[in-house]
């Protein structure tokens, strides 16, 4: 996509750059300084354990709201309407539902583990950890190879860059920013600078809203998105729109995100007791809703705004298929033209820390994961602690160019909500499955565990480059619910056919063992 | 259609005003949190450094 060919202009200053710049710099600093705080590293644990529920929820919620989620979500609210905010909603409700139950994140915290794949090895076999480390890790990055496109296209967008040299220098200065804030580490500063982000963030997003609606008129918005999408635009069920199997693969997409994404449960089996699990559950539906409602909004703002500009609507509205690329840009654009200056900088700024502290703790996670749940076990717990922290440096820079080559290569082809719910579903659909029958049936066998696992490869046939090679047709959310459906079909009939030995005196399942 | 478009805008009010809300409460509540803490770990460091404790 040549992006010089749009020449558009935006509010972006001077001055919007020196407070972008101020604000990093001044994050670098308090991080730095605040880390002399921190003799040992132990410190990151007490600093963990000593968090009072202000600085949790702002750490928490800082979380939640990156740059990444705000791209994809806006696209959605552009691409879907009002009908979007069912996503919101879903993703709300059931995570209300599993802090009420407790249902997998329960267990997993009353067993005391800190991984999906440790969970594995002490249910099933060191085998079904180190296939599942290497599933988890994969299906991580590649869900994580769009986050630095997505981010550099926000800040081309908003800044006015149109260059695609511009967004490839970004691209490589943002990946920088972002080895060396994750190698300086912070530890205690993680904290203090989520607390920063937030309360930039929200300020500049509660402005923003305000901006768009005073500028846009909320009738207006709702009679453009009626003209633009008809009924589509609004009822999630609609044919024309998202359709009652996009819904569902949403309800399992929301219950998979909250109780069986590797963060999500790090940060369960974190807590004090399975008492602060649950409310930490009920309060966190909050920061779910949220975190997906006000994006599709600044999508939807997005659409009306672009529908209404003639130069915008020739390039948003060309007549035919939109390149997702084009719809992801949307969002930053408005922004850029409808925020006065000053507003756009703290925004930026704030956008662009959240960019920051998603890839640092993804960056973390992923190389940890690598390094602990597939090379440690192959190594049969031979490897010192130098070594494992090595190799974690190691692969977090292998990670890091694997996403500058990703990011600048693969042909998106899709919107990047779905790419992200396909490349997660590669590791979830299988981790469903065996989480499941591991934690509540106690016929579920090592043999269930790896053909359950390896049924979520077939998620991979969501990508649509993939399909266009095998000449496939089908929605993402069709390829997702057939993989879920064949992952716990496969769980079932290979615990049957292959029941772990001693299967006379049944193993207890992790429910069992940890009442 | 009508039910939808009602549906959406309580839902987006309701969603920004309790975001707007929890903004306030945990921006303010968050600097006597971020005391705490510091306060926490230095009395940390010296009972360790009284202890003679090293990691």
């Amino acid at each position: 996509m040549d992006l010089n060919a749009l020449n558009f202009s935006t509010n972006f200053s001077t001055l919007d750059w020196w407070i972008v710049a101020a604000y990093m710099v001044g994050t670098l600093v308090i991080g730095i300084l605040v880390t002399r705080y921190v003799a040992n590293m132990a410190d990151y644990v007490v600093a963990g354990r000593a968090l009072k529920p202000y600085l949790a929820v702002a750490t928490m919620i800082g979380t939640e709201l990156g740059l990444v989620t705000v791209m994809y979500s806006a696209q959605k609210g552009f691409t879907g309407g009002f009908a979007a905010f069912h996503i919101a909603v879903v993703a709300a409700v059931v995570t209300f539902f599993v802090g009420l139950t407790g249902f997998i994140v329960v267990p997993l915290r009353e067993m005391g583990v800190m991984t999906i794949p440790e969970f594995y090895e002490r249910r099933f076999s060191r085998g079904v950890r180190v296939v599942g480390g290497f599933i988890l890790a994969a299906s991580g990055i590649l869900n994580m190879g769009m986050f630095l496109k997505a981010g550099s296209l926000f800040v081309t967008g908003i800044t006015g860059m149109t260059s695609d040299l511009h967004l490839k220098l970004v691209m490589t200065g943002l990946l920088v920013l972002v080895l060396v804030y994750t190698i300086l580490g912070g530890m205690v500063s993680v904290v203090i600078t989520d607390y920063v982000q937030f309360v930039v963030l929200s300020f500049g997003i509660l402005v923003t809203c305000g901006f768009a609606i005073s500028e846009l008129g909320w009738d207006n918005i709702i009679d453009t998105v009626v003209k633009l999408k008809g009924e589509a635009g609004f009822n999630p069920f609609h044919s024309e729109g998202f359709g009652t199997p996009y819904v569902l693969w949403m309800v399992f997409l929301g219950l998979i995100s909250c109780s069986v994404w590797q963060t999500a449960v790090m940060r369960a089996c974190a807590a004090e007791s399975t008492k602060v699990v649950r409310k930490q559950y009920m309060w966190s539906s909050i920061g779910f809703l949220i975190r997906f409602l006000i994006p599709y909004f600044w999508g939807i703002s997005a659409l009306v705004y672009a529908y209404h500009h003639p130069a915008l609507r020739a390039f948003f509205f060309p007549g035919h298929e939109v390149d997702p690329n084009v719809t992801l840009l949307a969002m930053p654009v408005m922004l850029g033209r409808l925020l006065p200056v000053g507003v756009i900088g703290i925004l930026t700024a704030g956008m662009l820390a959240a960019f920051m502290s998603t890839h640092d703790s993804y960056l973390l996670c992923w190389s940890s994961v690598i390094t602990q749940d597939v090379i440690a076990p192959l190594a049969k717990e031979r490897l010192s602690t130098r070594a494992r922290i090595f190799l974690a440096r190691l692969f977090i820079f292998l990670i890091g160019v694997f996403l500058l080559v990703w990011g600048l290569w693969y042909p998106l082809g899709q919107d990047l909500w779905d790419y992200m719910a396909i490349t997660g579903a590669i590791y979830f659909v299988g981790a469903f499955a065996v989480l499941v029958g591991g934690i509540y049936w106690r016929r579920a066998s090592t043999a269930g565990a790896y053909a359950a696992l390896a049924c979520g490869l077939l998620a991979l046939f969501g990508l649509k480059p993939l399909q266009q090679l095998v000449h496939l047709d089908l929605g993402s959310e069709i390829v997702g619910l057939w993989s879920v459906g064949l992952a716990a079909a496969a769980m079932i009939a290979f615990s049957f056919l292959f029941p772990d030995r001693n299967a006379n005196a049944l193993r207890k399942t992790a429910a069992e063992e940890s009442s | 259609m009508r039910f939808w478009i009602d549906f959406w805008t309580v839902t987006f009010l309701v969603g920004v005003g309790v975001f707007a809300l929890l903004a306030v409460v945990v921006t303010i509540g968050g600097i006597g949190d971020i005391r705490s803490l510091f306060k926490s770990i230095s009395e940390q460091h010296e009972s360790e450094t009284g202890s003679g404790q090293a990691d």
